[in-house]
């Protein structure tokens, strides 16, 4: 009783230190740029912490008799510009800059594009973090912001997990700028919008949002900005994984909600179908929303192909899913019962058998071929052959003969975990595998009826799972004819003139 | 004449539901009819779709394949007609459960009521277990797409 009133207690003067905290903040957004250039400095220089952190530099110069102060993080700072526009201030004498100083430099000596006026500190100290320079200027009321920014960053490369054949090799990188110049690069449409938005407390990350003002679901734009808004945390350091649960809510379902991709060809594609693209700065993977469970099925090589082709191509894809989700069970009901078994298919059973039962095998051999994947993912390129023998040779082979697989387990194992990696979403490849061991577990306790109800689980489960309002079945449960066999089969792209009516858009032709 | 518009538009509407609801029930049928052909090839239930066939049938068929085939046909007119009785009477019903019910009833249906009556098999009691789980599988997902079908197309739905 008394413990809990302490709480109660402690939990109000919380809430109060949090409105004095608030208030400062308020106060703090109304501080104007002073006059006088070191007013400015005694408010900004303890706050940022200069001298304290080494990154942030506060340089004091003096042009044509007029003290100025300039602000930046020196990891962000291009240097080359920054000398060219030291130079050309350097060069000045006192009768060009006086008077009206402020609007003399801007209107003419700055040589630079990108430059803004600001009124306040709070947005002079969001320039200099965000890395650009402002500069102050003694006995004007206005603070210069240059962008002379150059995040550190790497080129466009062909991303790992979504290669084709032929095509475009270029993908998104962790900047978000780059990111939305290769979607503009492909959409030079004036209705593709790109709005920024910002979360976290600490981190003030850069989120865009990109649609086609005229084609896609106002609504979900909106139920979109809405939760960004809401979303309350101080940083995003894992980028769109901690959005995309934010925006998806909080779900315990394996299976994934949204879709990414690294590849701004597919990205540009899903924009012109109505899709809303979520960029995330620090990232190199954009959300596509809405997504549903035939979204993680489809992948850019079909597209690159001739119908025909692409269609076999899904197809295969297709039968190497649904293996890897149905063919270690449907195995095991039969070595359960094998008098089940159609007649054509006799030759198919264990003949030796092993001191393990066959569902214990199953079980060993998955947890087996984790291990030695997630050996795969950390191990260093030079090793990789040396594991590729271990796994191969040592685990594989001995394993039978010592006696703890029978072959036909290894076998189905197999087909399974390529049906996995065939799967062209990572995540969806996971949740799958998830899915088999539910239903390998209901099979062994329960036979034909457990695995006949765990199937039915699974597609009820799936079948009522919303993301962000679509249903994730769609086109299977809820069915929709055209858009059903515009999964079975890759049509031609000029018969593809509708766009797809899961996405709610706002003109169903395509121009 | 700007009321004979607004007629014709509600006979569009009228036939543009009633369309809808039979390329439902037509690929219900197709796809469940089909999948519970599959499941009886396995040997995972011992009733073929030949049953729902049974009483317009020659009986030397009922057990061949092609009475399974002839079967899987009556399937698919019989949920194209259950397809017709959701959007007629239970349409206002949202969400996946109402389907599910749906679909456990049309169960009860053939396999209490008809199945006594029409003779199309053995009394639920003597099936066993692998069929009758079978069998209610495949009426609940088979009432689960009519309904949720169904019900999306024609509400609007905004939870969540």
């Amino acid at each position: 009783m008394n413990s809990m009133k302490k709480k109660m207690k402690l939990q109000g003067r919380n809430k109060g230190d949090n409105k004095d905290k608030d208030d400062d903040q308020k106060n703090f957004e109304r501080i104007k740029i002073s006059k006088h250039l070191k007013e400015n400095k005694e408010i900004l220089d303890p706050n940022l912490g200069i001298n304290e952190s080494f990154d942030i530099v506060c340089r004091d110069m003096k042009f044509a008799n007029k003290n100025f102060a300039l602000y930046f993080v020196n990891g962000f700072a291009d240097s080359n510009i920054m000398t060219e526009i030291l130079k050309e201030l350097a060069k000045l004498a006192r009768e060009e800059l006086v008077p009206n100083t402020l609007k003399q430099i801007f209107e003419t000596y700055l040589s630079h594009i990108q430059v803004e006026k600001i009124l306040t500190i709070n947005k002079a100290k969001e320039a200099i973090l965000s890395g650009q320079l402002v500069m102050f200027i003694d006995l004007e009321q206005e603070a210069l912001v240059i962008d002379v920014r150059k995040y550190p960053s790497r080129s466009p490369e062909e991303p790992d997990t979504e290669r084709v054949v032929r095509g475009s090799r270029d993908g998104f990188t962790e900047t978000l700028l780059f990111n939305t110049a290769l979607t503009r690069r492909r959409i030079r449409d004036e209705r593709l919008r790109m709005e920024i938005l910002h979360v976290g407390d600490r981190s003030k990350t850069d989120i865009c949002i990109a649609y086609l003002k005229d084609v896609a679901d106002p609504g979900l734009v909106k139920l979109i900005k809405q939760k960004i808004e809401q979303i309350n945390i101080d940083g995003l350091p894992m980028g769109e994984k901690t959005l995309e649960e934010f925006l998806v809510g909080k779900s315990w379902s394996p299976f994934p909600l949204v879709r990414y991709t690294e590849r701004p060809d597919v990205a540009s594609a899903h924009l012109l179908e109505g899709h809303v693209i979520i960029y995330v700065d620090t990232s190199p993977s954009v959300i596509i929303t809405p997504t549903t469970y035939f979204h993680h099925l489809q992948h850019a090589e079909e597209y690159r192909q001739t119908p025909i082709i692409g269609t076999y191509l899904r197809w295969m894809r297709f039968i190497g899913i649904i293996s890897s989700i149905f063919l270690l069970p449907l195995w095991l009901i039969y070595v359960l019962e094998p008098d089940l078994l159609p007649k054509t298919f006799d030759f198919i059973g264990p003949k030796k058998t092993s001191e393990i039962p066959i569902f214990y095998q199953f079980i060993i051999g998955e947890l087996g071929l984790d291990v030695m994947r997630m050996a795969a993912i950390h191990t260093p390129s030079p090793l990789a052959t040396a594991m590729g023998l271990i796994a191969a040779v040592l685990i594989g082979e001995i394993a039978i003969e010592v006696g703890w697989f029978v072959p036909e387990v290894i076998l189905y194992l197999s087909v399974a975990v390529l049906g996995m990696y065939a799967t062209p979403s990572y995540e969806l490849g996971l949740a799958n595998k998830i899915a088999r061991m539910f239903l390998l577990f209901a099979t062994y306790f329960f036979k034909i009826p457990g695995f006949v109800f765990g199937v039915t689980i699974l597609l009820i489960l799936l079948t009522s799972t919303r993301s962000l309002n679509t249903p994730y079945l769609w086109p299977f449960i809820p069915f929709n004819f055209h858009a059903f066999m515009a999964i079975l089969l890759r049509k031609p792209v000029p018969f593809m003139n509708k766009r797809p009516s899961i996405v709610h858009p706002q003109n169903q032709e395509r121009q | 004449m700007v009321e004979k518009e607004g007629k014709n538009q509600q006979k569009e509407a009228k036939s543009k539901i009633w369309g809808f609801t039979l390329s439902i029930g037509l690929s219900a049928g197709v796809i469940w009819g089909l999948l519970s052909l599959l499941a009886y090839y396995l040997q995972f239930t011992d009733i073929g779709p030949s049953i729902y066939a049974k009483p317009f049938l020659n009986p030397d068929y009922v057990l061949k394949w092609q009475g399974h085939f002839i079967g899987v046909v009556f399937f698919i007119v019989y949920s194209v007609i259950a397809t017709f009785i959701y959007t007629k009477f239970l349409v206002k019903f949202k969400g996946p459960w109402a389907g599910i019910i749906y679909g456990i009833i049309l169960w009860g249906i053939v396999f209490f009521l008809l199945n006594p009556l029409l003779k199309l098999t053995k009394p639920v009691k003597e099936l066993g277990l692998n069929t009758n789980s079978v069998m209610i599988s495949l009426y609940i997902l088979t009432g689960l797409f009519i309904g949720y079908s169904i019900s999306v197309e024609f509400n609007t739905e905004d939870d969540s």
